[in-house]
């Protein structure tokens, strides 16, 4: 066979072969490149606006940091398991979580909450996205697990679904902070 | 006839308004920011830079951008911002380093190298036929008629 | 009731094509002739078959039949009845039901028009085509049925999307299936002249003016979808590199350098494989372009189309496709091997092989750009984006190349050309070239590719100018003609010579629309009230208020501005168009046209008691849309060519 054979044939089969591998990809995702990074801290009003929330504030401790808005379909569909996990970890003192209510505005939150229960722990309020764009967001629901030291473990695109706790979260927690 | 009122409405708008209207340019930083934001990408709206989206997270990063170029930011270091929290996937044009080179050198080193094998083959075939060069040599120099009947040939079968 | 009509056709079409197949196999591989024969009528009556599919679904929509599922996706009670009657293909289902349709349609065209002079092909050509209708029928059928209905019929339809309401968008998808599927007709020929093993050059000559067509319709196409971009989109462009237009552009860039260098083959039949690989990765391209919209496998503006259930079967007939195209031509390549001979480096020849070089550089670079992403992200856990500016880079300096060997490659004679000749032919057009200095001095281009542009453009133009001007000379000194009957009887005796000239014009004209808009472009963008003005190049832009206007299915907040300047007076109306079916706003980009730029005012979201106004400068845009008319007509006098002769005879003939 001459080259020039094998070279379009080679060519050809890579084309279908990357295509074929291709399918799998999902074309909206980004990796994130934050993932053993400090956490960007900050230090915003409260969505009821009677405190200010400072990410430092929770060092020596594991934070869920849930971004989430009353416009997002898929939010509603992680809402339960939010609410079930906020009562699964009520009583463990090395985890908490944290809303983050994005490109929202209090009313719609407010329904939001009222219409699919309240889950009870805090949300920041970031009516301009600023944290959102901060953490390298670019959609709703996305969450960010930041170990004591403030070192952003891991991301999750899309919503939490049940047995992620104790399937991700738990293995990392047991592990301990890095290093 | 509707258009004339408005005809006359406007050229006496266009004759004072001018003068009374105030005059408004895109702030002096709008410049900056639309170079750094042309040059990252939507993350929600696919092959369109932020600048160029209609998103309502595309335009958030547009204003994030416009304040950090109001707060005296240099373009490399918004860039940097973005990247560092999004990667590779924010630039619109891909860094010119690691395996990126295979884009940026790729087409250059396709043309340089497809031309110098063009370049030695074509002088394989015009060698391969000795004898038939001197022919064609021949023929090109040939009698009038011939030569005629060539250029009559280069004419007509493009 | 129709859709039911439509939906049985089809399925008959997909029966017939299955006979066609069949029986022109057995015709083909036993020579039987009339088994090839009832393989065509099979062709014709398959393709009366889609036609009525296509007419069931078409009365569907025009009789706003909701209990058809795809009807009540696209369509409205209160959609204009133009776009109604082209919301056939404003969606996946029906696009692909058009393609299969162009492609049942075109194969029996093709089948009957070369039924006797191609007979040897045609039993080939029957199975080629009935295959690809098979497979695009199934896909049609089993995986995106246009057909299925709706129970309960809702009320009313949820309209068509309002990106598609353009007229932009309503030609783009037809012409560009027309290039893609026109290209089918060659692509059989080539697969049955490697199945045949056969050495001749007849597939080429055949199917010159199908391959023609093909370009013309998709050079069409793709002008008509950058128009809509232009339009609708609202970002003051026409052309973003997005991954699908890539892939409609990659497709022309090697029918390109095959309408080039199948002369050469055509003259002296040479370089055979080389136009077969070319003519078979044109139609490969073609769907792979289908593959890539259809497929969502890569993201881009025109996601609101993918499903990838969908994308694994165009997958696995595009693989098969490509290994049995591509396989039959390493297999037979030996066989039909033609012996390479050239007589003088420097000849048209060796420019037309130049020219493919650069052609193929430039399709494989698209190529790069938009497979690189995918092939990233498949193998590290990276993603990266090539976006418009790396393109603007890199094909910049090959467009350069293409363009200088246009000017080059058009009229260097055959052959070979003695450096008396090439200094004849060149010494002008150089001369004329470097006017590029001194006029981009005086227009004020001071970037370096403008000015190179500049300098190709005049060079080119003398170039082919020069070649006219001697031919007429000649003739008028040979047969005492009047200049203008020598002219028009040049142009009109040569009219595949002369048509290419004029689509060479017509690209001059669009290359300086796009080093115009592309390198000089201007904006504001800025927060207006009403009563303030802006000022733009020449122009000052007054915002005389903001109101509200309604139409059957929108509703949109409407600008009302003024612009002054170069002694004109005009309106601008850029809105923002909420559709009543669709809750995202569309913007509608209001547009003045002048030969010499376009102004072009888009109208952003109300901030304050201001309003957000985008206003662009667009220098010579409308050149783009001009040297696209002009290169149709440029392939209209190239393709009524009477009829392409032997060369010797011709010259016999005339003497």
């Amino acid at each position: 066979m001459s080259s020039w054979k094998l070279a379009i044939m080679g060519v050809v089969l890579g084309i279908i072969a990357l295509f074929a591998m291709g399918l799998q990809n999902d074309p909206r995702d980004i990796p994130t490149p934050l993932i053993s990074k400090p956490a960007s801290d900050f230090s915003e009003p409260s969505l009821k606006g009677d405190a200010t929330i400072t990410l430092t504030d929770y060092r020596g401790k594991w934070v869920l940091l849930n971004f989430w808005g009353s416009w997002c379909i898929s939010c509603v569909a992680e809402h339960p398991y939010l609410i079930q996990l906020a009562d699964q970890v009520k009583d463990r003192d090395d985890f908490l979580i944290i809303g983050v209510d994005f490109k929202d505005t209090r009313e719609g939150a407010f329904r939001f909450l009222q219409r699919h229960g309240d889950p009870g722990y805090q949300h920041l309020f970031d009516p301009k996205q600023r944290v959102a764009i901060d953490w390298g967001v670019y959609g709703a629901p996305e969450s960010f697990l930041i170990d004591p030291t403030g070192i952003i473990r891991l991301k999750h695109t899309g919503p939490l679904y049940p047995g992620w706790f104790e399937k991700v979260a738990l293995p990392l927690i047991d592990g301990g902070a890095v290093q | 006839m509707r258009v004339i009122p408005w005809l006359l409405l406007f050229t006496l708008m266009g004759v004072t308004l001018p003068t009374l209207a105030a005059e408004r340019a895109e702030d002096p930083n709008e410049a900056q920011v639309r170079e750094i934001a042309q040059g990252l990408r939507c993350t929600v709206c696919q092959s369109q830079s932020l600048y160029e989206s209609n998103s309502d997270l595309a335009q958030d990063m547009v204003s994030v951008i416009r304040d950090k170029v109001a707060e005296g930011q240099s373009s490399e270091a918004i860039n940097k911002y973005f990247f560092d929290r999004y990667g590779d996937y924010i630039y619109m044009e891909p860094v010119k380093s690691g395996a990126n080179l295979v884009l940026w050198l790729g087409p250059f080193v396709g043309l340089l190298a497809g031309g110098l094998g063009l370049f030695v083959a074509v002088r394989r075939w015009q060698k391969g036929q000795g004898t038939q060069s001197v022919a064609a040599k021949s023929d090109n120099q040939g009698s009038v008629p011939n030569k005629s009947i060539e250029a009559e040939l280069d004419k007509i079968e493009l | 009731m129709w859709i039911e009509l439509g939906h049985f056709s089809a399925i008959l079409a997909l029966v017939l094509a299955v006979i066609q197949t069949g029986t022109a196999f057995v015709g083909g591989t036993l020579d039987r002739p009339v088994w090839v024969r009832v393989s065509r009528q099979a062709a014709l009556v398959g393709s009366g078959f889609l036609t009525l599919a296509m007419l069931g679904l078409q009365i569907s929509f025009l009789t706003h039949d909701f209990s058809v599922q795809y009807v009540a996706g696209h369509a409205s009670l209160d959609l204009p009845f133009f776009y109604l009657a082209t919301a056939l293909w404003g969606g996946h289902e029906g696009s692909l039901l058009l393609w299969g349709w162009l492609l049942s349609v075109f194969g029996t065209i093709a089948v009957f028009s070369y039924w006797r002079s191609q007979s040897a092909s045609i039993p080939w050509v029957l199975v080629v085509f009935g295959c690809l209708v098979i497979s695009f029928l199934c896909l049609v059928l089993f995986l995106s049925s246009p057909f299925d209905r709706l129970i309960p019929p809702p009320m009313d339809g949820r309209d068509l999307n309002p990106l598609l309401q353009d007229p932009g968008m309503v030609f783009h998808p037809p012409f560009l299936y027309m290039g893609y599927v026109g290209f089918a007709v060659p692509y059989a020929f080539a697969i049955s002249a490697l199945i045949r093993g056969r050495l001749d050059d007849q597939w080429i000559r055949a199917t010159r003016r199908w391959s023609l067509f093909a370009w013309a319709m998709l050079t069409v196409g793709i002008v008509f979808g950058a128009n809509w971009a232009y339009y609708e989109l609202g970002w003051g462009g026409y052309w973003a590199w997005d991954p699908v237009e890539n892939a409609s552009f990659m497709p022309w860039l090697t029918a390109t350098a095959f309408l080039h260098s199948v002369m050469v083959q055509e003259r002296s039949g040479q370089f055979r494989i080389w136009n077969l690989m070319l003519i078979i990765t044109t139609f490969a391209l073609s769907l792979l372009g289908t593959f890539l919209v259809r497929s969502g496998v890569l993201s881009s503006v025109h996601a609101f189309a993918n499903d990838p259930g969908r994308g694994v079967y165009i997958l696995g007939f595009m693989s098969v496709l490509l290994l049995v195209s591509f396989g039959l031509l390493t297999l037979r390549g030996d066989a039909l091997k033609s012996e390479n001979r050239l007589d003088g480096v420097v000849s048209r020849e060796v420019a037309f092989l130049f020219n493919n070089l650069f052609f193929m550089v430039a399709m494989l670079t698209v190529l790069l750009g938009t497979l690189y992403p995918l092939a990233v992200e498949t193998f590290s856990n990276a993603k990266v984006t090539v976006g418009a500016p790396y393109y603007n880079k890199v094909f910049l300096p090959i467009m350069f190349g293409i363009l200088l060997l246009m000017g080059i490659g058009a009229v260097i004679p055959w052959r070979r050309a003695s450096a008396q000749r090439m200094i004849k032919l060149f010494r002008l057009p150089l001369i004329i070239g470097f006017l590029a200095l001194p006029l981009s001095w005086y227009w004020g281009v001071d970037h370096p590719y403008g000015i190179g542009a500049l300098f190709l453009i005049l060079f080119v133009i003398t170039s082919h100018g020069g070649e006219i001007i001697r031919s007429v000379r000649a003739r008028v000194r040979k047969d005492r003609l009047s200049p203008l009957t020598a002219f028009v009887r040049l142009i009109s005796r040569n009219r595949r010579r002369y048509g290419g000239f004029v689509v060479h014009a017509g690209l001059l004209v669009m290359v300086a629309g796009f080093i115009g808009s592309g390198l000089f472009q201007e904006e504001q963008n800025l927060v207006m009230k009403p009563g303030e003005t802006v000022r733009i190049g020449a122009w000052t832009l007054t915002l005389d208020k903001i109101h509200t206007v309604a139409r059957e299915n929108w509703e949109a907040t409407e600008a009302v501005m003024h612009a002054q300047g170069r002694g004109e007076i005009l309106t601008l109306r850029p809105q923002k168009r909420v559709y009543n079916e669709h809750s995202m706003p569309t913007t509608e980009a209001s547009i003045h046209t002048t030969i010499r730029e376009d102004l072009y005012v888009i109208l952003g979201d109300a901030v304050g008691d201001g309003w957000h106004i985008r206003v662009f400068r667009n220098p010579l845009v409308v050149w783009v849309w001009i040297g696209a008319l002009i290169m149709g007509l440029g392939v209209l006098i190239a393709f009524f060519e009477k009829r392409i002769v032997v060369a010797r005879k011709t010259v016999r003939e005339a003497s």
